[in-house]
């Protein structure tokens, strides 16, 4: 990626329950994310809405379902409305997943991964180029996690990660959480995971907590960001220009005052590698 | 084995119980070849059991946020009556899988009084106003619908106060884009 891109500072994913409280607090929040799926084919209070956060902050469309792993192709009605949505709001950049999300035509209903072989990779760049026909906004790809350990796998997850994002020429969402999550269901050091990827290609970080279920650690962005969490974003923070930190929370809302606290422990992380005054 | 079969075979086996069961007991009787069955046998059917459980108990969550009155209404029954749907109905978009599901407690869900079919025709009529291109609904109740709904709401659920009154729901916008509006109207105390 070439494109030189803004540095937004730190943020929320944006949730409705979230609407109030973000114009009593508006310093404390530089820029949100906006789930792109939200807007399509929504009603018209959704488009008010979308209107009113547009005035007052930078939004950064995040698309759940264009399902750019899919080797049957992408959903041309899906990526037409996708396309509008994100010429409409004009960010410096979006994202999506390495996912697939829909096969046969049936709809999995959330991200699954994909083989990392190379063919997952051709599959990838062939459905990102098919974006880039309709959109020039840069797309940034973001980490997934995963319990199936997909077989036939020809390269371990940091090295499909880096040839997807070298091949595809794309930035990275990194999503630090993702990354913790999968190294301790999986069993790896997530620092010498960290070593082996293109830091310089990362745009974007998300952060959350998640909770944990029969031994497994899920990725409900339903916690507080907890410390081991932080410390990968500090040290990525610390390697790399990061331009813009989400925090994602989804579910056990807490007070907007919690989700203040942990804005500025990201901030204060940004700000100690020189990333944000 | 190309990417595209492989996935196709991992959404039914992410979406499909049956599929799923058969898949680690006996593919052979799938239709799958011997080069796919071979391919795919080092999957773990723990780790798929638990990603395809994830996605049941997230289209679940999905459901209850846009059927909180029939949820309330169906009670304990609610989560059994979506297992049983989600045999045999395929993932949609939110707002029509809650549309589908509310259409199958109609019909599976032994709802027997009169008021809760209504409560259910009301639930399923707000979420007909979230379609973008909706302006107008009109729906007719035996009850006066709004009282209903408070009553269930605040009382035990299993007996809300009735006011028979003939009445008569209406949501609309006066524009394409204009904000919703709703009117409940109730003709005079029905003695009958």
């Amino acid at each position: 990626m070439t494109i030189p891109l803004p540095t937004l500072g730190v943020g929320l994913g944006f949730r409705e329950p979230f609407l109030g409280d973000l114009f009593l607090n508006r310093r404390q929040v530089d820029f949100l994310e906006i789930t792109a799926d939200h807007y399509l084919d929504a009603p018209p209070e959704k488009e008010k809405e979308l209107k009113l956060l547009a005035a007052h902050f930078t939004l950064i469309p995040h698309a759940l379902n264009l399902s750019l792993g899919s080797a049957e192709g992408l959903d041309e009605n899906y990526l037409r409305q996708l396309a509008a949505l994100i010429k409409r709001v004009n960010p410096p950049w979006w994202s999506e997943h390495i996912a697939f999300t829909r096969a046969g035509g049936v709809d999995i209903g959330h991200l699954a991964p994909l083989p990392r072989t190379h063919e997952a990779v051709e599959v990838l760049c062939r459905n990102i180029a098919a974006v880039r026909r309709h959109l020039e906004i840069p797309l940034i790809l973001e980490n997934i996690t995963y319990v199936v350990e997909m077989p036939g796998a020809e390269m371990n997850e940091a090295e499909f990660l880096a040839e997807v994002l070298q091949r595809a020429d794309c930035g990275l969402l990194l999503d630090v959480t993702n990354l913790y999550t999968n190294s301790v269901n999986h069993g790896y050091d997530p620092h010498e995971f960290l070593a082996r990827l293109p830091l310089e290609r990362v745009v974007q970080l998300h952060f959350v907590g998640g909770h944990w279920h029969h031994d497994v650690l899920i990725d409900s962005h339903s916690q507080p960001t907890p410390p081991e969490v932080w410390e990968l974003m500090n040290e990525v923070v610390a390697r790399t220009p990061v331009k813009g930190v989400i925090l994602e929370r989804d579910e056990g809302l807490p007070s907007f005052a919690e989700l203040a606290k942990e804005l500025e422990c990201a901030r204060e992380i940004l700000r100690r590698h020189g990333r944000w005054t | 084995m190309d990417l595209a079969k492989t996935q196709q075979i991992l959404a039914q086996l992410y979406t499909n119980s049956g599929w799923r069961r058969r898949f680690f007991t006996a593919p052979n009787t799938l239709g799958l070849s011997s080069e796919e069955i071979d391919r795919l046998a080092p999957l773990s059917a723990q780790q798929v059991d638990f990603f395809a459980g994830s996605l049941q108990r997230k289209r679940f969550n999905e459901i209850c946020k846009l059927l909180p009155l029939t949820h309330r209404m169906v009670g304990k029954r609610f989560s059994a009556l979506f297992r049983e749907y989600a045999e045999t109905n395929r993932m949609k978009k939110p707002r029509e899988e809650a549309q589908a599901f509310a259409n199958y407690v109609k019909k599976h869900g032994s709802i027997e009084t009169r008021w809760s079919v209504e409560l259910l025709r009301y639930e399923t009529a707000w979420l007909e106003t979230t379609r973008p291109d909706c302006r107008f609904i009109i729906r007719g109740f035996r009850y006066d619908i709004k009282k209903l709904v408070k009553s269930f709401l605040k009382k035990d659920a299993n007996q809300p106060t009735l006011q028979k009154q003939p009445t008569l729901a209406l949501w609309f916008r006066l524009s394409r884009q204009g904000r919703l509006r709703h009117l409940v109207l109730s003709l005079p105390l029905w003695r009958g």
